[in-house]
């Protein structure tokens, strides 16, 4: 496992394209962490009566609700890993790199799970970066005679791990199946906007749950709980959903790389 | 002689097309063997197969003894079609990838770029390289891990021939010391030129597989012309042992049942009135060989 991780490394080692891109994405996961709650709070300031704002003045950074609060932040964010996803995976294709990594001693098995150790690195690197953060504040904001109940909304973080591994997971099976970078890129793009909420719109009430972005995205609810039904863990349904999507999309790859002539 | 490679009814259909039909092929130990054929006979679709990056319709195949798998492979340098590197690394780094893919030492790696002439240019990125120098960085990827078995499809497409003489070399080097080498091509001059052993294949089907000499003709036949090109003809049907005669260029081939003496056909040839401006014996060439072999099938 740690050889097929050092080899993804490896292949990515001067790739300057994946580089720009993902120390974007740290910097910007980062640095909005840190600075939303100033940035919110100015919001509120300059625009909205503070008779009205102060129902509406959030605390981001408190334990246990930080844990819920800067997940749900975070995976805004998640839009741009699997761009990043997109170019290494569709990279390997058109340039038929894939070809060779079998002929030299690679199993189809072996390539496709270096793909996912790599998928995992980096939603676990993503993952750390809000735990870290959502640490570093929470300990500055909180009261910490609250004891180990500042831990009570951890699992939320769960729910951030497995959003951003599921949506790069289906970043990885579009290029396989697609395997160019640009309309692999378009037809993500198309069916996170618009498509997988059109195709609910046809069904009847319910099952817009079972699609993967929706399930994914209900991991992680709007923290503000306006209805009175949040619970404080993750929810359930669309966890078990999640992950059988996760399941889907990493063996529908493999299947796929198996019966193709490279 | 123990078979590195050997391959038993294998065959690839594409839709209605069939691209290798039913080829049984054994590689022989510590050869040189030539893989020949017009483009699009087969012989990529071939190697693709034995080296699992495409999937066969039917057949088997058998490296070493036992069945085609990802430790096999490490036992094998293969270069299929171009060279395919990460265009975005580095020589050096492309090479550790490959290294650590077939868990060869990182040591080798400096040995082996000298040795085709790269070590300069290591830490530059593969895409800044010549066509020659990708030709030659995938060589010496290929012969990581000392390689019992090397493969090279088209080695010198596209090379200039300072480049293609180069790759001859190495081959050459390669092979005597013990590797087995397997080269595709459609060039014969370059498979008659490296290899001991050769498989002429069309349209995917094995049209001959043995020695390179023995798909050299033995006999020779004879160029002959003189003023009155008629009166040549009919006399040189009445020769012994004429076969056949045709003209080409102004000039009659002569083709008989055995390797005619110039000489003897001279002086036959004098007493019956005619005075040759031109004689030449001339063995047929391999080329026009493997032009016979793919031309009758069709």
């Amino acid at each position: 496992m740690i050889r097929l991780l050092q080899i993804e490394l490896n292949k990515l080692r001067s790739y300057r394209a994946f580089w720009v891109l993902i120390i974007l994405y740290f910097v910007g996961l980062a640095g909005t962490l840190l600075s939303i709650q100033g940035i919110f709070n100015s919001f509120l300031d300059d625009n909205v009566p503070s008779q009205m704002a102060a129902g509406a003045r959030w605390d981001f950074y408190s334990l246990p609700d930080g844990w819920h609060w800067l997940s749900w932040i975070g995976s805004f964010f998640n839009l741009l890993l699997p761009i990043v996803v997109v170019i290494i995976v569709s990279a390997e294709f058109s340039y038929k790199t894939v070809r060779q990594n079998v002929i030299t001693g690679m199993s189809r098995e072996e390539w496709m799970s270096g793909k996912l150790i790599l998928m995992g690195f980096l939603a676990l690197m993503s993952t750390l970066v809000v735990v870290l953060i959502t640490l570093l504040l929470g300990m500055l904001h909180t009261d910490l005679s609250l004891g180990l109940k500042m831990f009570s909304k951890v699992s939320f973080v769960l729910g951030y791990l497995l959003q951003t591994s599921g949506y790069l997971l289906l970043a990885m099976l579009m290029s396989i199946i697609i395997r160019n970078t640009g309309v692999t890129i378009g037809i993500l793009t198309v069916y996170s906007l618009f498509l997988e909420r059109v195709m609910y719109a046809f069904l009847p009430d319910g099952f817009e749950g079972f699609f993967p972005l929706r399930a994914m995205n209900d991991m992680l609810p709007l923290p503000i709980d306006l209805l009175g039904t949040g619970t404080g863990v993750l929810p359930i349904l669309p966890t078990i959903i999640s992950l059988i999507y996760i399941g889907l999309f990493s063996g529908a790859g493999y299947l796929i790389l198996k019966r193709r002539d490279l | 002689m123990e078979a590195v490679l050997s391959i038993q009814n294998l065959r690839k259909q594409y839709g209605r097309i069939t691209a290798v039909e039913g080829l049984n092929l054994e590689i022989p130990r510590g050869t040189i063997f030539g893989i020949l054929g017009p483009n699009g006979s087969g012989k990529t679709t071939t190697l693709g197969m034995v080296l699992d990056v495409i999937n066969r319709t039917s057949g088997e195949y058998l490296w070493f003894g036992q069945p085609g798998s990802k430790e096999t492979r490490k036992r094998i340098g293969a270069i299929l079609e171009a060279p395919l590197f990460y265009p975005y690394l580095s020589g050096y780094n492309n090479m550790r990838v490959v290294a650590q893919i077939k868990g060869a030492s990182l040591d080798e790696i400096d040995p082996l770029l000298e040795t085709v002439g790269l070590l300069e240019r290591k830490d530059y990125p593969f895409k800044t390289y010549s066509l020659g120098m990708k030709q030659r960085l995938a060589i010496a990827a290929a012969l990581l891990r000392k390689p019992e078995v090397l493969i090279l499809d088209e080695p010198t497409n596209g090379l200039d021939p300072q480049g293609i003489v180069e790759i001859r070399d190495l081959v050459r080097r390669i092979g005597n010391q013990g590797v087995t080498i397997l080269l595709a091509s459609h060039l014969l001059d370059e498979v008659e030129k490296v290899c001991s052993h050769v498989a002429v294949l069309q349209k995917g089907k094995l049209l001959y597989s043995g020695t390179v000499e023995g798909m050299k003709p033995g006999l020779a036949f004879l160029i002959l012309q003189a003023a009155d090109m008629a009166a040549l003809e009919r006399e040189v049907r009445g020769l012994f042992g004429f076969k056949s005669a045709k003209m080409d260029e102004g000039k009659l081939h002569v083709i008989f049942d055995h390797t005619p003496d110039p000489a003897e056909i001279n002086q036959q040839l004098q007493t019956r009135q005619i005075f040759l401006s031109h004689l030449a014996l001339r063995k047929s060439t391999l080329e026009e060989q493997f032009l016979e072999l793919t031309r009758s099938t069709k």
